[in-house]
């Protein structure tokens, strides 16, 4: 580490894990989160030079969330290469989950699979990768009030889907 | 949704996560204090909140970050899966390692053919470079980005 500055190595070792749980909650599959931590850390190393030491976490996520976003958007311009609705990639077993509470983790996870991206990202940040209303708005150049409509939304549905509830009126 | 004092529902999330001002709060709880309902929503989104932060950090199939990384760092990321199996997708593991270690080597050629084959010829540096890098690694950033998604249609994983 110069500078303060990780390298690439010291960032996939030390915050990998970090990465690929976003990934994962956002992706909702492994297959998929591989990719998506793959081509977030070629950015990483990328991106390293213009790198000014400050939330390295948020920035991390800022990436993975892009690469996710981008791949979301190919696959919809490219239909040919959508994936199988094969249900283990929607409802994996969660590899480093407690016995006990991996059927209410793959709950949670299918729950917010089933979310637009749109409500889905801005949860998985706040919730799973623990970024302010700020860097979450930062990272998908909405302001911050749009940030807070589409989380607080996207709790709601998920509440509503977990419950089996109807869906909370707009 | 808005309530009938003109207070979007949408500050109880913000009040959960302490991303209201000190004025919005103290509206936020005023209105609690008179709002069963509001309470009875705050209580659902105090427990979807905690639901999603009791979410256990996922570990990859064992030998992802071996292939990434080499051996060296596998004791530190990987201590918890032994017995590494080459999971799927290891082309693509393989194709990353190639292209770091390739960017890497063009960058260092790059440098030695700078000094050696244009002596002198460096007074001004466009930064393409890194004009180029910051370009890849912001590319996504230049619109809205979930906002330029198609219609919100109901999908799972990667818009399947």
């Amino acid at each position: 580490m110069a500078d303060g500055v990780p390298t690439w190595e010291e960032i996939a070792r030390d915050h990998g894990r970090f990465l690929y749980t976003v990934a994962y909650r956002l992706a909702g599959n492994d297959d998929d989160a591989q990719d998506l931590v793959q081509e977030a850390l070629l950015r990483v190393r990328k991106g390293l030079e213009h790198y000014e030491p400050g939330s390295l976490r948020g920035w991390l996520a800022r990436i993975v969330t892009n690469v996710f976003l981008d791949e979301v958007r190919r696959r919809r311009r490219r239909p040919a290469d959508a994936l199988p609705d094969d249900p283990e990639r929607v409802l994996p077993s969660s590899p480093g989950a407690d016995e006990t509470t991996t059927d209410l983790s793959e709950d949670i996870q299918a729950a917010l699979a089933s979310l637009p991206e749109e409500f889905r990202v801005p949860v998985v940040l706040r919730d799973v990768a623990d970024q302010s209303y700020d860097q979450i708005a930062a990272a998908l150049r909405v302001p911050v009030g749009t940030v807070r409509s589409r989380l607080h939304r996207g709790r709601r549905m998920l509440r509503a889907r977990l419950t089996h509830e109807g869906e909370p009126a707009a | 949704v808005t309530t009938r004092e003109g207070m979007p529902e949408d500050a109880l999330s913000a009040y959960l996560d302490g991303e209201l001002s000190e004025a919005e709060r103290t509206a936020v709880t005023a209105r609690l204090d008179e709002s069963p309902e509001w309470r009875d929503v705050l209580d659902e989104l105090r427990g979807v909140r905690q639901a999603l932060q009791s979410l256990p950090t996922v570990e990859p199939p064992p030998g992802f970050w071996t292939q990434i990384l080499g051996d060296a760092c596998e004791p530190a990321i990987e201590d918890q899966t032994p017995g590494l199996v080459l999971p799927l997708g290891s082309r693509r593991l393989k194709r990353l390692s190639r292209v770091v270690a390739a960017v890497g080597a063009a960058a260092a050629a790059a440098a030695i053919a700078a000094l050696v084959l244009v002596p002198g010829a460096s007074k001004v540096r466009p930064p393409v470079a890194s004009l180029a890098n910051e370009h890849a690694v912001r590319s996504s950033f230049d619109a809205e980005a979930v906002s330029t998604l198609a219609p919100a249609a109901v999908v799972t994983g990667l818009g399947r």
